[in-house]
């Protein structure tokens, strides 16, 4: 990027307009900023970073967070004052090409004075871009604050902005032997090359996957592949159990058919024929009476019930006769109530209409003595119920036990036939058994063969139980998998993250080491060069060259390797820290940045003054020296305009409190204030 | 010669477009969070890289599918 | 609880309760458990034993029982165990009250002689095997004849 001019609006000390143009012809591309302290050289390169990156305040100023938020006020004081109650812009525009296209680049800030004097400055900038034609013709081209940064960003690396201004007193302290200033270096080095971003990357990748680790064993237990490992198990033993029914129904068949043979072949052959059909015939019979029997149980039962019928007869009939007799004896009580007479006497009339008085004794009597008749205790209206009952049930006994009787025969007649029956057959079968030698085989082995067929009928009903389970068994851990299936992807998605996430950290981490490495060798490399453009011969002879260690820190080796940084002079060590800056310029920026520099000639010898007046102009595109009186003697113009190099000054005068003019003078005629620093 | 080395472009040069990807981000990512506090920085790293894995998986999966 | 005098609980001692439950249940020998208890009962009187329910367990009422046939039997059984005193014939606390110790005392005495044998802690083993009909039956027949069949 190279500067064009730099225009101000009430921006800091620079009241209304003013401009700067900036020296850019080579070979004179320096320009001189001088003015005493305090009026505003440093205000410059504030207006260089508020405009490109919209900075309101530099790292040197050395905010906190919070003022480093509000930032400086940036509107001209007196301007403020001028207007109080009323927004006032500070402006900054700069005007500068990169490759070969030009560009103008407006920021804009509005601040307000109140009434107490309080400045309130708004927390954003406005900012546009323009490209300018070859015409001269300038448009705007952007206005995203986003889109413009980034722009700005591709020309010139935010990085560096910290090092773009370097002062005395920074170059100093680079390389003072303390370890903050090592540990400033290395920090420089670091953000300068990207590398404290790519480290940061690097961490955030092992924390990412770290994360990510622990959400997989968070989700993944296992539990999938033992759930599926026992379903496949399962279903290989369902299969094996079905297979086996299959294999078991063949052979039922087999058997029952076999088994028919062979009962054909016995009563096939001769000898046995009759005997065999007979002892189907026997079966059959013996069949038959069992369900008879069966039948008769149940009528048995029936019977049972009325037992106690059976065994209390006598008694039934004892108390039957006894109430009979009272019956007969008129000792029942008739159907008129007790409480019914009783009444008629309290009342003293009958229902026939006689009079049943105290005077009318003989009636009463009668009365009385019908009561004390009929109203035994004991019995009372239900007695005849009961005697009906018991009579019923003394008709019922006399048929009751002769069918007990029967049933009891009959069971009796059952059994014995059916005990008959039973060894008749089995004196049948062994007869079988025993008579002609392929009949005895085949009896036997139908025998066995029944007996396989029992076996197997179990066994099949067991299989069955066992399919009924496992399916179910099946059916439960299915449903389970399904829901572990699920959780298992979101495993699986995690872990393609992971692998993903730790191939870019490899990556990252081969290119940070390479990277670093290279970079430091590099500006060692850079560093050592620019020494040995910079320093004079007396120096040269003790220092050969610039290292850069593996924490990044800085120093010198002697022509025998030893380090030689806490022995050299302060100017000497002025030298490499340029030496040094130059070089992370050159390795980050490549130096395509115009460089602004605070005076460095404090503690310079004549010959390292001499070197960097002539080494830096030919090194820098561009160079913007900010100097001030006491810095900036006769001397210095003079060696500057030696060089032929000097393009522009600019003399930074007070016009009133709180503004600065710039005011542009002729570079040969110029003359500073002092004819020396000493 | 150019004697400015750079990061983004050896990361562009890296093969599988899918870690191309992450690289980027997670560096592009972790310079922002440079101007944030310390304590802040890895996090927001990290919550930008969980964002960013979805469409680098995406890209992995259609470069394998093709 | 108070003792109804008009419908009093017939009760059976608790070690029957399987008994009765397997041997009046559906398809079973008795179709009620009113006939099996009248059954006991009347097994205790013809031997003469009244004999106290142990554990009592109420199994049903005096409403359950057949008008014609339980409650008749079970008044002359009472008839006869008190002196054949008339007035107990509308006592119907009364006469349940002796018809339960005969029906505890019957019950004993099918178990020594039949049950005992088929029974493990209490439950009866296998009663479809047991051809109880059969055996209950003759048991009867003796004891009609007055005669032990076993």
């Amino acid at each position: 990027m190279k500067l064009h001019n730099i225009e101000l609006v009430n921006f800091r000390q620079f009241k209304d307009r003013q401009t700067i143009d900036i020296a850019t012809d080579s070979p004179r591309n320096v320009s001189v900023i001088y003015g005493e302290n305090g009026r505003g050289k440093t205000g410059i390169f504030r207006a260089l970073m508020f405009c490109l990156y919209g900075d309101k305040c530099l790292s040197q100023d050395e905010l906190s967070g919070e003022q480093k938020k509000e930032g400086l006020n940036l509107v001209n004081e007196v301007a403020l004052k001028e207007n109080v109650g009323t927004s006032v812009a500070a402006q900054v525009a700069m005007a500068f090409s990169h490759q070969g296209q030009t560009f103008r680049i407006v920021r804009s800030i509005d601040a307000l004075m109140k009434t107490d004097g309080a400045i309130v400055q708004s927390q954003g900038s406005r900012v546009e871009l323009q490209q300018t034609d070859v015409t001269g013709n300038t448009q705007p081209i952007e206005t995203d604050p986003d889109k413009i940064t980034a722009l700005i960003q591709e020309i010139l690396n935010s990085r560096l902005r910290d090092y773009f201004l370097f002062d005395g007193e920074r170059i100093e302290r680079l390389t003072r032997n303390t370890k903050e200033r090592r540990e400033e270096v290395r920090q420089g080095i670091r953000a300068l090359l990207d590398l404290d971003a790519m480290e940061l990357a690097i961490a955030g990748l092992k924390s990412l996957i770290s994360q990510i680790e622990k959400e997989i064993s968070h989700k993944s237990t296992g539990e999938l592949q033992r759930v599926t490992t026992i379903i496949a198990d399962l279903n290989a033993k369902i299969e094996k159990l079905e297979n086996a029914q299959e294999l078991g129904s063949q052979e039922l068949k087999r058997l029952v058919h076999k088994i028919h043979e062979i009962s054909e072949l016995v009563s096939e052959n001769k000898e046995t024929a009759d005997k065999e059909k007979k002892r189907q015939e026997l079966l059959k019979n013996s069949q038959d009476l069992k369900v008879e029997r069966d039948a008769l149980k149940r009528e048995m039962a029936g019977y049972l019930s009325k037992g106690a019928q059976l065994v209390a007869s006598e008694l039934i009939e004892q108390l039957r006769e006894e109430l009979e007799l009272r019956r007969h004896k008129g000792e029942l009580p008739p159907n008129i109530r007790k409480e019914f007479v009783e009444n008629l006497l309290d009342s003293e009339r009958c229902i026939c209409g006689t009079s049943l008085g105290h005077d009318h004794q003989q009636e009463r009597e009668c009365l009385l003595e019908f009561i004390k008749k009929h109203y035994t205790p004991g019995l009372g209206p239900e007695s005849l119920d009961l005697l009906l009952s018991l009579s019923r049930l003394s008709s019922a006994n006399t048929g009751l036990a002769d069918q007990f009787n029967r049933l009891l025969t009959n069971n009796k007649k059952l059994g014995d036939e059916i005990l008959e029956l039973e060894s008749k057959i089995k004196l049948l079968s062994d007869e079988l058994q025993e008579g002609g030698t392929n009949i005895d085989d085949l009896i036997q082995e139908r025998k066995k063969l029944e007996e396989d067929k029992r076996k197997l009928e179990r066994e099949m009903d067991r299989q069955a139980d066992d399919i009924v389970r496992a399916q179910n068994e099946r059916e439960d851990l299915k449903k389970k998998s399904i829901v572990l299936e699920k959780q298992q992807s979101q495993v699986n998605s995690l872990v393609s993250r992971r692998i993903l996430a730790e191939q870019t950290l490899e990556e990252l981490e081969k290119i940070y080491n390479r990277f670093a490495n290279a970079a430091k060798e590099k500006l060692a490399e850079k560093s050592t060069e620019n020494f040995a453009r910079l320093a004079d011969d007396e120096t040269k002879k003790d220092i050969k060259k610039i290292s850069i260690d593996e924490n990044y820190m800085l120093d010198v080796l002697n022509w025998s390797g030893q380090r030689r940084l806490g022995e050299i002079s302060a100017g000497q060590r002025q030298i490499v820290s340029l030496s040094f800056i130059m070089a992370l310029i050159q390795v980050a920026g490549n130096l395509e940045v115009p460089l602004f520099m605070d005076t460095p000639f404090g503690r310079l010898s004549g010959i390292h003054r001499d070197h960097l007046l002539d080494t830096i102009p030919k090194m820098a595109s561009q160079w913007i020296l900010l100097a001030t009186d006491t810095e900036f003697t006769e001397v210095e113009a003079h060696a500057l305009r030696q060089t032929n190099a000097w393009g522009k000054i600019y003399e930074l005068v007070k016009e009133g409190e709180g503004t600065t003019r710039i005011v542009e003078r002729d570079v040969h005629q110029f003359t500073p204030k002092r004819k020396s620093i000493h | 010669m150019s004697d400015k080395v750079s990061i983004d472009s050896i990361l562009g040069q890296i093969n599988d477009p899918a870690i191309r990807i992450m690289a980027e981000h997670s560096l592009k990512t972790a310079r922002k969070a440079l101007d944030m506090s310390d304590y802040s920085r890895k996090q927001f790293v990290v919550e930008e890289l969980h964002k960013i894995l979805p469409r680098a998986l995406k890209v992995r999966a259609d470069n394998e599918t093709a | 609880m108070l003792e109804s005098t008009e419908n009093p609980m017939a009760y059976i001692s608790k070690r029957w309760e399987s008994l009765y439950d397997v041997l009046c249940k559906r398809d079973s020998v008795f179709d009620q458990m009113t006939n099996l208890f009248t059954l006991c009962a009347a097994i205790g009187h013809l031997n003469g034993e009244e004999k106290a329910p142990i554990d009592k367990k109420g199994i049903f009422r005096w409403s359950n029982l057949n008008s014609e046939t339980d409650v008749s039997i079970l008044t002359a059984m009472a008839w006869d165990a008190r002196e054949r005193d008339l007035s107990i014939l509308a006592d119907k606390k009364r006469i349940m009250e002796i018809a339960c110790d005969y029906a505890e005392s019957g019950m004993q005495y099918l178990y020594d002689n039949f049950f005992e044998d088929y029974m493990q802690d209490g439950q009866l083993l296998r009663p479809e095997k047991l051809d109880i009909e059969l055996n209950l039956a003759q048991i009867l027949e003796g004891l009609r004849q007055k005669q032990s069949v076993f």
